[in-house]
């Protein structure tokens, strides 16, 4: 048992227990609050470079199996826990979250009040936090000192292309740190997709003859994405169906002259009702965002409102007024999460049939 | 006029039901009557809470679809509410509406293929078969051939179940021919049609449960699971249960949810449901076991460990609300409703096991554990970790210290310790800790018991942190993390050598204090000012005291057997009555379903073991000026004296004599004790089988010559008279704190709140009408003639076995009543 700290850029310092890694790690924190679904978190690109703070007491209980990752190895830079268990007797598991954060070089701290830590995080916000042996001025210095990159989705879209083949419809994923569930849930519709890097050009794009465009989930600040994306997708909506998610909305939505703003208080979890306008059906689906669009910015463009968030009106999903053409912010893949959610993969698959047909 | 609606209570408690659905009736009420409704409410139970509403039109009848009628009818009732009388109230329902048809009332929420489903296995597997669920295999049988026919054609092992059972709905397992051959026609025998379903045994596999709610505009939100520790083949009731559910990954929690959800819908239910699955743990394969639309005691687990505001919501819902627009309490955040509960801490709920005490009682008794209920009561344990959850619901169950001692099991051979792992007993925790410490792999005790692994390394890890505890005596660090899982102040001082309060003074001087959390359903996303609490060694305490008049109320625990109900009933009714005369009331408890819970009846609420240390904890943080006690617990009251707190008993007698099991009337003589004098109420009787007051002999009271009293605590007392001189009037016997099952009794028989008047008296404040109603007493205007409490212990034979005639003033967990 080796006693190790978590230490936040507002001062704050928690004692606890290391767990993988020895490594000291910097972030940016934020907290979860899903009960299942842990390794799926870890892995999704969306919390790179991220410190995670699960608010369910104990992870690891499952273990670790490869069905469950959303990409190779985790994409956090810290997971933060009550209890972490030290075995896991799941027939899937390969290895223990231990095992695994270890093997990625990645720390992890436990014995932490995390409840103490997520209504302190619940006030303040998201804020840099690091993983230290020892909470000294040197700690806080270099943490203040931190500069997190605004290179998140340069860092982890694929650097060239690749096929993920199928006998269905020919679909390009825009890679702004995709996820697997995105990917599995293609492959339900049997689609043959191809992957593209986020700085692909409208060429590559076209040159596959694509019947429908996915632009993926992915980290960072829309805003920090180079512009001419936003280009890319204003001319490709116009040709072919369109689904963003994530951070792929929030790109759609900027392309559209819709603004995206910092949100006070960031949705990490699976429990928060959503209302697909429209139908007035509520659904629950896994979220993970930090950015939201900004409401008084619709009026006047070519996107409407499909969905909102009901605990804070915060928007979910958006549509083109001309063009097949929409998107979601929360989570379809069920990746973890609730399996309801999964209508807009749907919905993006139904206008690819018709698009094909005719 | 307002709508006129008709809850069905759920008549006598018992193995299948404790207080949990008076505790949810109660809510229901107070949820229709802000909406307008004049309820009706039916009950024969002399402890129901529910019943003592003055808000409430009370129908004092036994449980039959035709007095059910006859009341519908007499009293034009529209609406019919099934969801808080356990199973009774569902089957009713359900009987009503043949007998009505169309012309009678709507029974708000359920439709009827959902309550046939709930009662038929049979019909509930054709249903999940269209929507193509996996369901149990299952073949109807009424006659014993058929049942063996069945048998045959699934292989054994199967199970039998009585359909529409008088009673609890049993599962009998039968492994082979000649164990069917014993079960068979005392499960037909158990239906009231005659017929049972024989299914597929999957004992070994999980037992899952999900509670989910459901609006009229398919809205379904999960509110949450719970995982049996124990496999199928233990009744779920037996089982440790915990939540949230520990061993199943992300998407099989999720195939779980959504088929819940496809169930909730297929039957357009509008409020709650329960879904029960077993998983099998070798390919995560699962089947549907039952549905269970009304509020339970998994239910109730749930709503105590989410903090989610269940009754209100599902009243709403069932009244064809929409669950975003649903009225909640302003306590919680707006958007509690609708927000799926997500925890962070863990509950595990604790069966209470009275063999024990059946045993000192003369009576035999087979402990092994199946598929039919055996446990009384339960108890539940909260922490953020699950170590701590399972110590703490230990404790509660009033386990001692000794539980986790390397003696207790120690004398058994080799072969027992195999044997009754394979065929678990009630206090099969101590055996798995046993077999953990005479060197069984966890592989192997997973292969015997088909507990989940994941349960044997917490149980060990238990067993390490003792063995670090009493290598190093007075270490901080060690004490520490011991706190932190659980162990209590006990536990640490006899693995010390030491005794509690030197340890608990070590702690308080070396700042290892208790730090509670606040149990709500968003785990910290939101700011809710939610009012229950459970401890945790950490760093941040959310729990404030109260304010500067506060009553601490500490709770009854668990149900035994005997006055589980009926204390409940009396903590309950005092609570709710120290509320009316002004105090902040803050209680202390720990069985999950007990009717103290009702939010309303008390400002704080803390989920706590309720030994010495947990008490001291949170009169540390709540400085209360007054704690009420119930008398039967002697060492906890002398401490509390002892540190100069003002102690309020409420009289309980910790035995009751065995007394009556003989065909014999027992004279009593009961009074109101004010502190300076002894007034008398009423005579009445008890056998065996029953109590009763008659309004004749009541003139016979004021002749009686009152008898010295030996107590000194203001209360209700009952004189058992065993001589009556007719010349002097002159009486022999002894007396007694009134049991609590004649003090609910008379309560509710007499149409007087004697337990309310009992607190205005213990509070100094009685009110005119208080004195003038002692000073007139032995003359009181009866309402009835006659009433008459009969003891309900047909079930003990069934799920305990016993043969014998048992003493019912000390053991019987359930009676009725009625009035003339």
């Amino acid at each position: 048992m080796t006693k190790r700290y978590l230490i936040l850029e507002d001062g704050s310092i928690y004692e606890g227990e290391a767990f993988g890694a020895p490594a000291t790690t910097f972030g940016e924190i934020f907290f979860h609050t899903a009960m299942t679904g842990y390794q799926e978190i870890m892995t999704n690109p969306i919390y790179h470079n991220q410190i995670v703070v699960f608010t369910v007491p104990i992870i690891g209980a499952a273990g670790i199996n490869h069905r469950a990752d959303e990409a190779i190895g985790p994409m956090v830079k810290g997971v933060v826990v009550r209890e972490i268990a030290e075995v896991s007797t799941n027939r899937l598991q390969t290895m223990t979250v231990h095992e695994f954060l270890l093997r990625h070089n990645v720390p992890g701290i436990s014995q932490i009040d995390t409840r103490a830590l997520t209504r302190h995080l619940r006030e303040t916000g998201s804020q840099k936090a690091s993983i230290v042996d020892f909470p000294d001025d040197h700690a806080f210095d270099q943490l203040r000192a931190l500069v997190l990159t605004n290179q998140e989705v340069q860092q982890t879209s694929t650097p060239r292309a690749y096929v993920n083949p199928g006998d269905g419809a020919n679909v390009v994923v825009l890679d702004f740190g995709l996820k697997n569930g995105i990917l599995r849930m293609l492959n339900d519709y049997d689609a043959n997709v191809t992957v593209l890097p986020y700085n692909a050009t409208l060429d590559e794009v076209l040159n596959l003859d694509p019947d429908g465009i996915v632009l993926s989930s992915g980290p960072g600040d829309p805003h920090a994405v180079p512009e001419s994306i936003l280009e890319l997708i204003r001319t490709l909506q116009k040709q072919l169906p369109l689904f963003g998610i994530g951070l792929g909305h929030e790109l759609f939505a900027l392309a559209n002259g819709v603004d995206v703003e910092v949100m006070p208080i960031e949705h990490h979890g699976m429990n928060h009702p959503i209302r697909e306008l429209i139908t007035n059906r509520i659904m629950y689906a896994t979220q993970a965002q930090g950015y939201e669009i900004s409401t008084s910015s619709i009026k006047g463009t070519d996107v409407f409102v499909t969905h909102v968030d009901l605990t804070d009106g915060s928007i979910q999903g958006l549509r083109h007024r001309n063009y097949p053409a929409f998107s979601v912010q929360f989570f379809p893949d069920t990746a973890p999460g609730p399996v309801e959610a999964v209508e807009p993969f749907d919905d993006f698959m139904d206008m690819v049939t018709v698009r094909r047909g005719g | 006029m307002a709508d006129k609606i008709l809850l069905i209570g759920g008549s006598a408690n018992g193995f299948g039901r404790e207080t949990e659905s008076d505790a949810a009736s109660y809510q229901m009420v107070s949820a229709l009557i802000r909406r307008g409704y004049e309820v009706y409410f039916i009950d024969d139970n002399p402890y129901s809470f529910t019943a003592s509403r003055d808000d409430v039109h009370v129908e004092v009848l036994e449980l039959t679809a035709d007095n059910l009628v006859k009341v519908i009818i007499a009293n034009g009732i529209t609406s019919i509410v099934a969801t808080v009388g356990g199973a009774v109230a569902t089957r009713l329902a359900l009987e009503v509406q043949e007998i009505l048809g169309d012309q009678g009332p709507k029974i708000v929420g359920l439709t009827s293929a959902v309550l046939s489903a709930a009662q038929n296995t049979k019909y509930l597997q054709e249903r999940l078969q269209q929507w193509h669920l996996p369901a149990v295999k299952t073949r109807l049988a009424s006659t014993a051939s058929e049942v063996f026919d069945a048998a045959r054609e699934l292989e054994f092992p199967v199970v039998v179940r009585s359909i529409a059972p008088q009673g609890q709905a049993l599962r009998m397992q039968a492994e082979d021919a000649e164990e069917l051959d014993q079960v068979a026609e005392l499960a037909l025998e158990r239906s009231l049609t005659h017929q049972v379903n024989v299914d597929k045994s999957i004992r070994g596999h999980k037992e899952i449960a999900m509670v989910v709610m459901r609006d009229l505009r398919d809205t379904k939100v999960l509110i949450g699971g719970v995982e049996d520790m124990d496999p199928v083949g233990i009744h779920t009731a037996d089982s440790i249960s915990i939540t949230p559910i520990q061993t199943l990954s992300d998407p099989v929690v999720q195939t779980l949810r959504e088929t819940a959800f496809k169930i909730a819908r297929g039957f357009n239910v509008h409020g709650l449901l329960q879904v029960r699955f077993a998983v099998n743990p070798e390919d995560d394969s699962y089947v549907v076991t039952r549905i269970i639309p009304y509020y339970d005691r998994k239910v109730s687990l749930i709503e105590g460990a989410t903090g989610y505001p269940m009754v209100p919501v599902m009243t709403g819902l069932m009244l064809d609300e929409r669950v975003e627009r649903v009225h909640i309490s302003s306590r919680y955040a707006e958007h509690t409703a609708f927000l799926e509960p997500t925890m962070d801490h863990i509950a595990v709920r604790f069966p209470v096991f009275t063999f024990g005490e059946l045993e000192l009682g003369g009576i035999e008794t087979n402990r092994r554990l199946d598929t039919i209920q055996k446990s009384v009561g339960a108890s539940i344990g909260v922490g953020r970790s699950l170590e701590a959850a399972l110590e703490k619901a230990l404790r509660a169950a009033h386990f001692s210290n000794r539980s986790f001692s390397p003696d207790l099991m120690g004398e058994l051979t080799d072969s027992q310790v195999i044997e009754q792992l394979i065929h678990p007993q009630d206090n099969r925790i101590l055996l798995l800790l046993e077999a953990i410490r005479r060197g069984y792999t966890v592989d192997e005790l997973e292969e015997l018991t088909h507990i989940d692994a994941y349960y044997f390394y917490k149980l060990e890890r238990i067993m390490k942190l003792e063995t670090e505890v009493r290598q190093h005596p007075w270490d901080m660090e060690v004490l520490k993390n011991a706190k932190y899982y659980g162990l209590s102040d006990g536990l640490i001082a006899k693995l010390w050598g030491s005794v509690y309060d030197s340890v608990r003074r070590y702690r308080w001087d070396n700042n290892i204090l208790p730090t509670y959390k606040t149990f709500e359903p968003s785990a910290g996303e939101f700011e809710e000012s939610v009012s229950q609490f459970y401890s945790t060694f950490e760093v941040e305490n959310e729990s404030e005291r109260l304010g500067q008049e506060t009553i601490l109320i500490i709770g009854t625990g668990a149900f035994r057997l005997g006055d589980g109900a009926s204390a409940s009933y009396v903590l309950a009714t005092m609570m709710d009555e120290f509320k009316r005369q002004g105090y902040q009331t803050v209680l202390v408890n720990n069985n999950p379903y007990d009717l103290t819970f009702i939010p309303q009846l008390s400002d704080k609420q803390y989920f706590e073991p309720l030994e010495i240390s947990d008490i001291m904890n949170i009169i540390e943080v709540e400085q209360p000026t007054r704690v009420v006690v119930p008398g039967n617990r002697i060492k906890l009251i002398n401490s509390l004296k002892a540190t100069g707190l003002d102690v309020q008993v409420i009289p309980r007698e910790k035995y009751l004599e065995s007394t009556l099991t003989e065909h014999k009337d027992q004279l009593l003589y009961n009074y109101f004790y004010d502190g300076n004098e002894l007034h008398p109420i009423v005579v009445s009787h008890q056998t065996n089988r029953q109590i009763k007051i008659e309004e004749d002999e009541q003139s016979h009271l004021a002749q009686a010559i009152t008898p010295e009293m030996p107590f000194d605590e203001v209360g209700l007392y009952q004189f058992v008279c065993e001589a009556y001189d007719e010349t002097s009037n002159v009486m022999q016997g002894r007396m007694r704190p009134m049991p609590f099952t004649h003090v609910a009794f008379l309560d509710k028989v007499s149409q007087h709140d004697w337990l309310r008047m009992l607190v205005r008296y213990m509070l100094n404040t009685p009110t005119e009408a208080d004195i003038t109603l002692l000073e007139s007493l032995p003359n009181f205007e009866w309402a009835y003639h006659r009433a008459t409490l009969r003891y309900q212990d047909g079930e003990f034979k069934e799920h305990l076995n016993i043969q014998k005639t048992l003493d019912n003033g000390q053991f019987a967990m359930a009676a009725t009543y009625e009035v003339e």
